[in-house]
């Protein structure tokens, strides 16, 4: 701890200041928010639809520009980088759940939960640090999410909708990012279940070391987290 | 390292091309289909239009003149050496002597024509003929058994007749007159199957070749076409007939020197004595291509448009599979794929189809040219064979994988905008 002192400050794995963004010809969807996530911090994001809870996920995860203010994912200005780069950064540094239908339904789940390694070289060493391959390393977390070797080979399509997900989250969490976004992943799932996910899910991105960003209308599952933010 | 790792990628994005095209395997398979069309239209009218016009070049390779009664030279052609078409009229024996007997000319080989045999062509000629003729540039007859004919009533056969019928040497048959759908059959004089002729991949394959003496012998009780009623003549005693001929159908000519085919072509034009035409095969090809030219561009012009039908049908099918791909290419989106990257993706898989249609094409094409040879050279004495691409066909398969390329580009960057402004998902 006395070390971490002398050391550079570690940067919040997300921070916005003063964030203003209007989709065109409307009125403005969020006004000047500021906020922070630290490292490995759960916070619970949760408000009714049409709220901006989307609008946030797409600005954090740079496919929104805002108008006013500055987005920075680890450090690093997400929101004034170009294209490109911003592309890599998330890319390197973010791991995304969606709603339902996450996986790409011609590869298997191995493969689905590889994709990550396959676009960002970042990811593919941080799973190689730890594993000898990175097949090792997505076949370990797909067990450790109970999706066990008999589900690897078979088609995406004809796993059931929870494996689905639980697949998509060991897909957002190899190769350790910075920052988990879920949006949603549990309303295609039953109270039981959700639970059950959200607390694998919790699990392994602290294993990760990750932040995770979770978006529920569910306030039941706001219990599990380390802060709540109501749009 | 920077390198490794765009290749790395580029592996991946490869993969995961064939992968998303193997899932939509039945729509993407008519696409295929459509580009093997092309690809078989294109390449097919090409292979046919260069190897019909090297064979029958190569048919004639060695032959200076070719001479026969006044009248069309590309009928004259077609007729004395491809056995195609009707018969133009006689020249006279003498006036084949006569032009044997020029200083200028090497060698002469008679050719005497109108008989058939089970609809292949009969003809009448000399021992000249096994010497001098030569075809594929400059090969040489063979003999795969036998020997050349030496006396009357016997006859050596082409290969394809030989493997066709059956006929191997000491092998009895009967020729007929005429060589349409009507003959009548030359019953009293049976010839012997003395030799068979190797394959030259030339009308001499389906032909049967006669001395002359033959050709008159079988016809000293005929006039006009047709057995004179009421006189027989036995083989045995038209041995003791003149049986040299009084006319034959045409005649091909060797020079002692090429230069000198001008002045020898105009001393038979001009011979006052019989009116004859004296043709250059190559001159009378290129008039031949000249009539087809038209032909083959009608067929170039329909080949390319249902080549760019093909193609735009890649475009689109591969375009209105974007709607239904939408969430796909935005989970790679999400899991860092770039852009550029599904730009990548959507123009590798116009590649893959393209480069497949062209296998597919060529393969097909590969088949039924083996399956189709024998029939085009028996029927349009056309000798098509299997080789490698020639430069203009490699050309053309070029030509193809660009457009294809090219047209796969504009549903590419119709996704490359859709994912710009997607997000990660068409739901967000």
């Amino acid at each position: 701890m006395a070390s971490e002192g002398l050391a550079a400050p570690i940067p919040p794995a997300v921070s916005l200041s003063g964030v203003s963004f209007n989709w065109p010809s409307s009125a403005p969807i969020i006004r000047d928010l500021s906020l922070k996530v630290e490292k490995g911090e759960r916070i619970f994001i949760s408000g009714p639809s049409g709220c901006g809870k989307s609008t946030l996920l797409g600005l954090v995860a740079g496919i929104l520009t805002p108008q006013k203010g500055e987005i920075r994912v680890n450090g690093a200005p997400f929101s004034t980088l170009r294209g490109s780069a911003r592309d890599r950064l998330r890319g390197d540094n973010l791991g995304y759940i969606f709603q339902q239908f996450n996986l790409v339904p011609y590869l298997t789940p191995v493969e689905n939960a590889l994709l990550p390694c396959r676009f960002s070289a970042v990811r593919r060493q941080r799973a190689l640090e730890d594993f000898p391959t990175a097949r090792a390393a997505a076949e370990r977390l797909l067990t450790r999410l109970s999706i066990g070797p008999e589900l690897w080979g078979r088609a995406s399509s004809k796993l059931s909708v929870g494996q689905q997900q639980r697949v998509a989250a060991a897909r957002a969490l190899i190769g350790k990012p910075f920052l988990l976004i879920a949006d949603e992943p549990t309303s295609a799932l039953d109270s039981a279940l959700s639970l059950e996910f959200l607390r694998l899910l919790a699990k392994e991105s602290a294993e990760a070391g990750a932040s995770l960003l979770f978006v529920s209308h569910d306030k039941s599952l706001a219990a599990e987290f380390d802060a709540t933010i109501s749009l | 390292m920077v390198e490794d790792e765009a290749l790395l990628r580029l592996r991946a994005l490869l993969r995961l091309a064939l992968q998303s095209a193997w899932n939509r395997r039945f729509t993407l398979f008519l696409v295929l289909l459509s580009i093997a069309l092309s690809t078989i239209l294109l390449v097919g009218l090409e292979r046919v239009r260069g190897q019909a016009r090297s064979s029958f070049v190569q048919a004639i390779a060695g032959t200076d003149l070719v001479v026969g009664a006044r009248g069309s030279s590309i009928q004259l052609i077609l007729y004395a050496v491809f056995h195609l078409g009707g018969a133009t009229n006689n020249m006279g024996y003498d006036s084949y002597k006569a032009i044997a007997a020029d200083p200028k000319v090497a060698w002469t080989i008679p050719l005497s024509m109108g008989d058939s045999h089970k609809g292949y062509p009969v003809v009448g000629t000399d021992g000249n003929f096994f010497i001098y003729f030569r075809h594929r540039r400059d090969s040489a007859l063979a003999l795969s058994s036998g020997r050349v004919f030496g006396d009357i009533f016997e006859a050596v056969v082409g290969s394809e007749v030989a493997q066709r019928l059956g006929y191997k040497t000491g092998d009895s048959i009967l020729l007929s007159h005429g060589s349409g759908e009507v003959t009548v059959l030359h019953g009293d004089k049976p010839f012997t199957v003395v030799g068979v002729l190797a394959p030259t991949g030339s009308p001499v394959d389906r032909s049967i070749y006669v001395t002359l003496e033959s050709m008159e012998a079988i016809h000293v009780d005929w006039r006009g076409g047709a057995p004179i009623r009421g006189f027989n003549v036995s083989a045995d005693d038209v041995r003791k007939f003149n049986l040299e001929p009084k006319a034959i159908t045409a005649l091909l000519v060797g020079l002692q020197n090429r230069r000198m085919v001008f002045n020898l072509q105009r001393e038979i034009q001009d011979n006052r004595t019989e009116a004859l035409s004296a043709v250059m095969p190559g001159v009378a090809l290129d008039q031949l291509w000249g009539l087809l030219g038209n032909w083959e561009k009608a067929l170039l012009l329909v080949s390319l448009l249902v080549t760019f039908t093909g193609l735009a049908g890649l475009s689109s099918t591969i375009l209105a599979g974007l709607g239904e791909r939408r969430r796909e290419l935005a989970i790679l989106r999400s899991t860092g794929a770039a852009p550029r990257d599904i730009v990548c993706l959507l123009a590798f898989e116009g590649l893959f189809l393209t480069l497949g249609g062209l296998l597919l094409g060529l393969l097909v094409l590969t088949v039924a040219i083996w399956a189709l040879a024998p029939f085009l050279l028996n029927s349009y004495g056309v000798a098509l064979y299997l080789s490698a691409p020639t430069a203009r066909e490699w050309a053309i398969l070029g030509g193809i994988i660009l457009l294809g390329s090219l047209t796969s580009l504009i549903p590419a960057f119709r996704a490359y905008f859709m994912s710009l402004s997607d997000g990660l998902g068409p739901s967000n």
